[in-house]
Order: C-alpha cells, then sequence, then structure tokens
C-alpha cells in the first residue's frame, strides 16, 4: 500500500518508475517498500539459483537492507532498478561462495542437484540430460567468481552486458572478456566425455 | 544446443520465494526503515561461525598449547589485546628472510606507482592452469586488466570489493612484531567492516577464526601483490605471532617448483599453505591441502549452515583445493606494461 502522495493522482497516470519511487523514499523511506515488492520474487529466484534457497531467503533480505541504505546513491536517471539489484545480490552471493562451489560440486559429482525440492525436475531433465547437467555444473563450479557473476546474471537474470557492467561496475570490455572466458570454458567441458578424469576426489 | 541455451535451463525450476521467508524480508525492510539509526550492530551468523570453528580447530591442532584466538575487540579496531609469544621455527625462517633482504638495497614503492604480478593458478576442478596477470597501483585505489583484444582497461578500485587491498602493504612496518600488529589490526578492521556491512566483497575468510584469518590476510597479500622483500620478511616473521603455524619440509607450488611452506590448519582439516624458495626464501605460490579425510559433520543446533544430511561434502586426505604460483611482480612504467 503506498502512502498518502501530496497531490491525488491521476486516475490515469502511470505508476511511477523505480527511479521516482527511490527519489521519493529520500524523503519518505517507507515509499521503498514498492521496490522490494516489484523485485523480491525475481531476485530471490536468481539467489536461490547460484545457493539454494534457504541461503536465498537470508541474502535476499539482506540484498534490501543494502539498497535501502545506498538509496541515496542511486542513479535516478536509470528507470528500472533491476541491474543495481542485481548487483547488490551478487556481491552478497560472493560471499556465499563456499556454498555455491559446493552445490556446483555435489551435481558435478552425483548429478542430484542439492538444491531443494524441484517443481517440474523432469521439464529440465528432458531439456538437458543428466550428464550434460553434471558437466555444466561441474564446469561453472571451476569458473572464477568475477567470470561466473557476469555469466549469470546475463543468462540467469537476462540483463544486457551493459547493464551487468554496471551491476557489477565494471568496464562493458571487462563484461565482454569474462563472457568470453567462461563460454569458452563451459563449451571446452560439454565437449569432454571422460568425467571420471576431472572428478578429482571421486 | 548451445551452452549459454543448456545454462538458461539449469535450475529454472527453482521454487519461488516462500510467502514466510518474504514477509520476514519485509518486516526486516520495515524494522530498518522506521529504525531511528544506522548504528544498531547485529550479530551475523558468521561471528557465531567462527566461535565453533575456533572450538574445531582447537581439538585438531593439540600441537598448541592455548589453542584459542587472540583476542582483540572488534569494536575497536586497531587495538589487538593480546599478541602471541613468537614461534621460533617460524620466527628462524623469518630471521634467515630478513638476513637475505638486507643484502639488497632498500626499496620504496611510491603510492601512486603500477605494479604487476602474473599468478599461475590450477583449477580444482577441471585441473586447467589459468595465466593471470594482474596491474595494481601500489596504494590499492586503481587496478587494470589487458582483455582478450589486448586493450587496456583501467578501474578504480571499490575499497569495500578489494579487501585485502595493496594499500595493507603501503607503509607497512618492515619488523615482524610491528606487521603481526598490523595484520591483526587490518583482520579486526575487516571483522568490523563486515559487521557493518561494509564489505562486499573479500577473500581473506574470517569464519574460521582470528588466527586463521590473520593466515589468509598475510598468505593473500604475498598472493596477490608486489612485495619489497623486506615486507616479505616481515610478513614471515608476523606469521610467528600466529598460534599454529608451523614450517613445512617440502612443498610443490603451482609451477612445479618446490620449497618449504608455512603452514596453518582450520577446523575442516585444510591446511593452508605459503611455498617459499629454501635458498632465496623467496614467496613462490600457495597451496591448500586436506591434510585428513573430511566429511563435513552436522552442525550443532542452532547454527546455521548449508549441511545436507543426504550429501554430506567429502574430501579425501591429500585433495589439493588451491594451488597457485606467482611467476613475475615487478613495479612497472604504467598499467599494461610489463617489466
Amino acid at each position: 500500500m503506498l502512502p498518502e502522495m501530496t497531490s491525488p493522482p491521476a486516475v490515469s497516470s502511470p505508476a511511477p518508475d523505480d527511479a521516482e519511487v527511490i527519489a521519493a523514499s529520500l524523503s519518505d523511506s517507507e515509499r521503498f517498500a514498492t521496490i522490494f515488492d516489484r523485485h523480491v520474487e525475481e531476485i530471490h529466484h536468481y539467489i536461490a539459483r547460484r545457493v539454494g534457497t534457504d541461503a536465498a531467503d537470508d541474502i535476499v533480505a539482506e540484498t534490501f537492507l543494502a539498497a535501502f541504505r545506498r538509496r541515496s546513491v542511486y542513479d535516478v536517471s536509470r528507470s528500472d532498478a533491476r541491474p543495481w539489484l542485481y548487483g547488490i545480490a551478487t556481491t552478497l552471493v560472493a560471499r556465499h561462495r563456499r556454498s555455491e562451489v559446493r552445490y556446483l560440486r555435489a551435481l558435478s559429482r552425483t548429478g542430484a542437484d542439492p538444491l531443494p525440492e524441484s517443481l517440474a525436475d523432469g521439464v529440465v531433465n528432458r531439456l538437458v540430460t543428466h550428464d550434460q547437467k553434471r558437466r555444466l555444473a561441474g564446469a561453472l563450479a571451476t569458473l572464477g567468481q568475477g567470470d561466473r557473476d557476469a555469466l549469470l546474471l546475463v543468462v540467469w537474470g537476462e540483463l544486457t552486458y551493459e547493464e551487468t557492467a554496471r551491476a557489477l561496475d565494471i568496464p562493458l570490455g571487462t563484461v565482454r572478456s569474462r563472457l568470453n572466458r567462461a563460454r569458452h570454458k563451459l563449451r571446452a567441458r560439454l565437449g569432454r566425455n571422460d568425467l571420471t578424469k576431472e572428478t578429482h576426489d571421486g | 544446443m548451445d551452452e549459454l541455451h543448456m545454462l538458461a535451463e539449469l535450475r529454472r525450476d527453482t521454487p519461488p520465494i516462500r510467502a514466510g521467508a518474504s514477509g520476514a524480508a519485509r518486516a526486516r525492510l520495515l524494522e530498518e526503515m522506521t529504525a531511528p539509526s544506522r548504528s544498531r550492530v547485529r550479530l551475523r551468523p558468521i561471528i557465531v561461525r567462527a566461535g565453533v570453528v575456533a572450538a574445531l580447530a582447537s581439538a585438531i591442532i593439540t600441537a598448541i598449547a592455548v589453542p584459542r584466538d587472540t583476542g582483540g575487540d572488534p569494536a575497536r579496531p586497531g587495538v589487538v589485546a593480546v599478541l602471541a609469544g613468537a614461534q621460533p621455527a617460524v620466527a628462524a625462517v623469518a630471521k634467515r628472510a630478513r638476513t637475505a633482504a638486507e643484502k639488497q638495497s632498500t626499496e620504496k614503492v611510491p603510492a601512486d606507482s603500477w605494479t604487476y604480478v602474473r599468478t599461475l593458478q590450477r583449477e580444482t576442478e577441471s585441473h586447467d592452469l589459468s595465466d593471470l596477470r594482474d596491474w595494481y597501483t601500489a596504494d590499492g585505489r586503481w587496478n587494470a586488466g589487458v582483455d582478450d583484444d589486448g586493450r587496456v582497461t583501467v578501474s578504480e578500485i571499490d575499497p569495500e570489493r578489494d579487501v585485502p587491498s595493496a594499500a595493507f602493504l603501503l607503509g607497512a612496518p618492515t619488523e615482524p612484531e610491528g606487521m603481526a600488529r598490523h595484520v591483526y589490526a587490518e583482520v579486526d578492521r575487516i571483522i568490523a567492516a563486515e559487521r557493518a556491512g561494509g564489505i562486499r566483497s573479500s577473500t581473506v575468510d574470517t569464519s574460521r577464526g582470528r588466527d586463521v584469518a590473520a593466515f589468509a590476510l598475510v598468505k593473500e597479500a604475498l598472493k596477490r601483490y608486489y612485495v619489497t622483500p623486506r615486507q616479505q620478511a616481515a610478513l614471515y616473521g608476523a606469521l610467528a605471532y600466529i598460534p599454529g603455524v608451523t614450517v613445512i619440509e617440502d612443498v610443490e607450488d603451482a609451477a612445479g617448483r618446490h620449497g618449504q611452506a608455512f603452514g596453518i590448519i582450520d577446523a575442516q582439516s585444510v591446511r593452508s599453505e605459503i611455498v617459499f624458495d629454501r635458498r632465496t626464501y623467496r614467496y613462490l605460490g600457495s597451496r591448500s591441502v586436506f591434510t585428513e579425510d573430511y566429511t563435513e559433520s552436522p552442525p550443532p543446533p542452532g547454527v546455521d549452515s548449508d549441511y545436507d544430511p543426504d550429501n554430506p561434502l567429502h574430501f579425501a586426505k591429500g585433495t589439493v583445493v588451491e594451488l597457485t604460483a606467482k611467476m613475475d611482480a615487478a613495479v612497472v612504467d604504467g598499467p599494461g606494461q610489463r617489466p
């Protein structure tokens, strides 16, 4: 529920965009709840795909707290706050790097994704075979954190290269080179057949 | 299907946020909005874990007489409560490194100078060897990289994202005890900043106790940055003040070079190692290795953890989980330049 506005909005006026809401939240902090309501599901889904739903519950809360505390430096020329939120979420995920790599390794070794209750496992298995999934997870685990961040923001967050650069606070050229490197690695690993050599402790 | 399409499908069916979790997150946000000040310190789960880990470590590392953290007060960064006594074996190596360093001219690195570091890194799963080239200014304000097309990109470093910073070495003490205090003060600063939400990315893991974090800080500084011979000797000397650090005889770095190493074992039975040349004492590289078969055990009740009883994490003794080699480090003329 939005707090009262200073003047009654016209019936047909469009909802204020993220930048307008964030600007308004500087004087009326509770307006920021709108940003939470608009984006919490999407940001949570991205985090949960990376570190599991349990850790994601906490990280998503931290993400919006951090965003709220930093709202005064938000670039109000950006009407969509998603790249900004993805950037904050990504840096918080980085603190959980151990659990992320652990998830990926477990999937790579056993083929069983330790992320809790899949809703429609069959759909994924039809599209991606078991072996490919294992290899893909194994390959993801070997990427550097920066490369994985850029790759997953583009593929899972569906951000553009420019939005990814803004989210990670890195130059556009760096996003390109990180994605090149990440794709190259994934391709190399997916092309290989002998998994036994790759699982170190298997 | 190409790799990006496959990746787009991976875990696409992750369930949406539960209403309870969403409501709790929203309530925390509302509480923050209506709070009179932001100075409240929330005790993060990581701090709880640090205590548990320290307790576990004491059970494993029996060689230490009093296996405990050396105290310190994260609320007062820079104040080191107690510095443990220096361990003779580590101190002796550091002293010889100091003697070797004194044969070279004293070097002063200006704050705005560019430094270059080339590192080989063995990836743990694929066993690929990555060849990494990085440039930093000595004050930790700027870094640079060269992309696949040979373009040099210079970026300003966000201090919240770059921990430890190269600035940690700038003007750092060149004698062991002073360096040890400098190291613990920085660890306490990192812990305090993490609690206050002022650090967004760090390679110093503080969740395994203050001493393991102090070792990690020294290791990261040696691994990532240009270090003068005297600072290097002082960093080795600082290790003597960290309880649990030992000297290991023969360790091989990512480039296949053999040397001695300093090591410390954490609660997961992982020994973190700093490898150095046994004659010149030059830092060679880093390694982390499981010293025992390790199977994750359930966390104590009430401790936040990602433990999965159906699939506990397992590593065989001898599994190497980190292997690097510092191939080159120098002060250079500018970003993208090599010595």
